[in-house]
């Protein structure tokens, strides 16, 4: 409050041609530092959901699972990094159809999806038969580790150091008819 | 300055300040902003950003069933200090003293001296203990100190996984993979002792899948004090550049290049009137130069396999009156890890490592071959059983080895952890280690001393002895950490030490050398190197980290240890003696942050009395003053051994004149693009 009545103080003793060039300018030059700063770290759900928001974007789906309804995006075993994505897609759409965020937490809850997400601990209970009849119903299946995507996933989404890097089995997704970008296939890991 | 001017100075100051103030407060929680921003970078600059995750080094020091501690890169800028060995005063436990201005000894649990031949250290994966002395020479020591990742001692026996000579524990140096040294970082300053340093690294990317950095740095460092106050003439100064290569040609495969070269120069005291010499020795300089390359090449076959095989050579150069040394390594090392029968979390490695050496004779040593070839061939097995899975497990191993020295060399060891809760972790270990010779306990030709009395020259000499054999170690150790939360860890570890066939010298017959020409005669009274004393050791190091609000961090540390030396003769070995090695030490490490961008950092150290080398017992204490007035430049003050004018640390080894630690500062700016 005191910081108020002095710059009203001074608002009044200087005028406003002062403000603009004694607090205005280097306020602009300081808000202007601020994306800087947010460069400093996130946390891997943060990272990941932004990946799974981009990831709709440059992947092309074959015309038969590209109807008309929802886009849906499934989580499985990770309700931070949903709800993260959650807000991400909140008020977006895709090609006119709206978003669909759904957490789930078993495998039996797993439904007609574009994107299926599985977090790393639940890698195991995702077997190889069921990614196969996933990725017939043209899945994309995004994983986070080497072992899921040999297993049958399509992008994984890879700690390596202090990085997320994408990573993505064309060959597995090209089968089923699911294509990607040339943009992202320039700074995705081929695997 | 006029009015308006310093009114607009004033307010963007002010402005800065407040803006710093409440940034840095609601930064971190705001996780609609953090989206806000993700949202808007592309895929490429998504791969580019750094996580915040639970560090390898919290996860290591949390789950290991060893005495570990890790000094992170963190504590590396915080410390001030400037030095790999000084670094190493902060682990707790560990005994490190300065000789002189550019001498250490270091050493964990006891057995410290100028040479201290059971503490094996490492720089990324590359031994830099000397076999020449067995110990390291710590003035050839040295790296870009921003560039480390972390630094992990392990005290206790490592030999199962490490080789021989990880007898009272290892040290692992660690630098920053090249993706993690990205930019440009520049830094210089200077003091009363540091009397100038400076350095840069500059890191950028090869193609898509590499990334590489590349530094130099250098420094001077002035002489201590001697006793007496004057100046000891031990001054140093070196210089070094190197780079490294990560590269990541595919998810499964990784290639890392990386190598280093150094020249510098070090200036000790050491008094000796060598024979056929008038003038004695007294100041000398030694000069060193040296280089190494490291190859590795890693491959994951799965989440739980992993292959890593690596490559170094290794040349250093060594140049003084008393000893002139050629040393070239090369060591090709292989490990695989991976997990079997769900239960068994298996690792295996071979290595093979070989030392060449050239040491010309000079008045003080004579070596005897002058060159030599020694081959190291070692394999180990070591298999980690998961009895409940998560809670306890006992891990099995033994390294096997051969040797040149003392031929082959088994080193089991047996550990247990329990983990009862997630906060809490007991272990103990038993494991057997061993100290091979070095080439000098087996080749060297040492004139100790000469003494005239009247036409005879008596002369002392340290003689190697081939049939000297290794020294061993059976240690029972035992710990227990407890960490409630990430904000307050608390660590102990005990341990009970039994060691045999410590080194010491026997005096053997004299040989007589009649002068051919005139007299004096020579009169050689040897000192044969052998395997003679047991000695027990046993002790406590406690350690603990209290975050003590959000801008307070503290860390404490205390160690107890003793020795007992089975015997009743007087002994003279400066490493065996109990009252060479300091009882009680502690330390209490103080990190602030400041509002405004200030750290206000400090550290206590207190050392208990050396009685065998007339070293009082000592408090220490420094402080740093850190300052980031904008996001890329940071400043920093730095004031060591505020408590007193000087002190000593430990006492002069045989010609070698130990000197005295002064009070001293230096500032330093670092610039960051």
């Amino acid at each position: 409050m005191a910081i108020l009545g002095k710059l009203h103080g001074f608002l009044r003793q200087k005028g406003i041609s002062e403000l603009k060039e004694g607090v205005l300018i280097p306020l602009v030059i300081i808000l202007g530092l601020s994306p800087l700063l947010a460069l400093a770290s996130f946390k891997p759900v943060e990272i990941k959901a932004a990946y799974l928001y981009n990831l709709a974007n440059f992947v092309h789906w074959p015309e038969t699972t590209m109807q008309d309804g929802d886009f849906v995006m499934e989580v499985l075993g990770n309700p931070e990094l949903a709800r993260n994505l959650a807000l991400l897609t909140k008020g977006e759409k895709l090609e006119g159809r709206n978003i669909i965020v759904r957490s789930i937490n078993s495998v039996e809850e797993i439904h007609d999806c574009q994107i299926l997400f599985v977090d790393s601990s639940r890698e195991q209970e995702v077997s190889a038969r069921l990614l196969e009849k996933l990725a017939q119903k043209h899945t994309l299946i995004v994983g986070n580790s080497r072992g899921f995507l040999q297993k049958g996933a399509m992008v994984g989404l890879v700690l390596t150091g202090k990085r997320i890097i994408i990573a993505i089995n064309t060959r597995l997704a090209e089968r089923v008819g699911i294509s990607f970008s040339s943009k992202l296939l320039k700074v995705a890991h081929k695997y | 300055m006029n009015g308006k001017i310093l009114w607009r100075v004033g307010w963007t100051f002010f402005l800065v300040l407040a803006w710093l103030a409440v940034h840095s407060t609601t930064h971190a929680s705001n996780q609609d902003n953090h989206l806000l921003y993700l949202k808007n970078l592309s895929i490429a600059q998504l791969s580019s950003l750094e996580v915040t995750s639970v560090s390898k080094t919290e996860e290591k020091m949390s789950d290991a069933d060893a005495a570990i501690y890790v000094i992170t890169q963190e504590d590396i800028r915080r410390s001030g200090l400037t030095s790999i060995p000084e670094l190493l005063r902060m682990v707790p436990g560990l005994q490190v003293a300065h000789i002189d201005g550019n001498k250490w000894a270091i050493s964990a649990r006891g057995f410290n001296a100028w040479y201290s031949d059971k503490l094996l250290v490492l720089m990324d994966g590359r031994s830099i203990y000397t076999p020449l002395f067995s110990g390291v020479n710590w003035n050839m020591q040295d790296t870009f100190l921003d560039d480390i990742d972390r630094i992990e001692v392990i005290r206790g026996p490592g030999a199962t996984l490490w080789g021989a000579n990880a007898v009272n524990g290892v040290i692992n140096i660690i630098t920053k993979k090249a993706q993690d040294t990205q930019g440009g970082l520049v830094k210089a300053g200077g003091g009363n002792l540091e009397q100038g340093f400076g350095g840069a690294r500059y890191g950028g990317t090869i193609g898509e899948k590499g990334w590489y950095r590349v530094y130099a740095k250098y420094f001077n460092r002035a002489s201590f004090k001697t006793r007496s106050g004057h100046d000891a003439n031990d001054d140093w100064e070196m210089g070094r550049c190197g780079f490294r290569m990560d590269f990541y040609p595919s998810l499964n495969n990784e290639f890392t290049l990386e190598g280093d070269l150094f020249a510098g120069q070090s200036s000790s005291f050491l008094a000796f009137t060598p024979p056929g010499r008038s003038v004695p020795f007294d100041e000398i300089s030694e000069d060193q130069n040296g280089g190494d390359i490291i190859g590795s090449f890693r491959h994951h076959f799965s989440e739980t396999s992993d292959l890593k095989i690596q490559f170094y050579f290794d040349r250093t150069h060594r140049y003084n009156p008393y000893i002139k040394e050629t040393r070239n390594n090369f060591d090709l090392d292989i490990q695989h890890s991976f997990v079997a029968f769900k239960r068994h979390h298996l690792i295996w490695g071979l290595e093979y490592r070989l030392t060449h050496d050239n040491l010309p004779r000079t008045p003080v040593f004579i070596f005897d071959p002058k060159s030599r070839t020694d081959n190291l061939f070692s394999g180990f097995l070591q298999d980690q059983i998961s009895i409940i899975d998560k809670t306890l497990d006992i891990t099995l191993g033994t390294k096997l080895e051969h040797n040149d020295y003392s031929g082959f060399e088994v080193q089991p060891s047996f550990r247990i952890r329990y983990k009862p809760t997630i906060h809490q972790l007991f272990w103990a270990a038993i494991s057997r280690a061993v100290r091979t010779p070095s080439r000098a306990d087996h080749d060297m030709n040492f004139t100790l001393q000469t003494l005239n009395v009247g036409p005879v020259q008596n002369i002392m000499l340290l003689r190697g002895n081939d049939d000297f054999g290794s020294e061993k170690l059976l240690a029972y150790e035992a710990g227990y950490r407890f960490a409630p939360g990430r904000r307050y860890s608390f660590d102990i570890s005990l341990f009970y030490n039994v060691y045999r066939d410590l080194r010491t010298n026997h005096i053997g017959e004299p040989t007589q050398i009649p002068s051919l020409f005139a007299s004096p005669n020579i009169n050689i009274i040897p000192l044969n190197i052998v395997n003679q004393y047991h000695e027990d050791g046993y002790g406590l190091e406690i350690s603990s980290q209290i975050g003590m609000t959000k801008w307070w961090k503290l860390s404490l540390s205390y160690s107890w240890l003793k020795l007992l030396l089975h015997t009743s003769k007087q002994v003279n070995d400066i490493e065996l003696k109990e009252d060479n090695i300091p009882r009680n030490q502690f330390s209490i490490r103080s990190y602030m942050d400041l509002p405004a961008n200030i750290q206000f950092d400090a550290m206590l150290f207190h050392v208990d009395t050396l009685n065998g080398l007339d070293v009082p017992g000592y408090t220490r204490l420094d402080m740093r003053l850190g300052w980031n007035p904008i996001k890329n430049l940071s400043l920093s003050l730095k004031l060591q051994n505020l408590l007193d004018n000087r002190h000593p640390e430990f006492g002069s080894i045989g010609a070698l004149r130990a000197s005295e630690v002064p009070r001293s500062f230096y500032g330093k700016l670092t610039w960051q693009f």
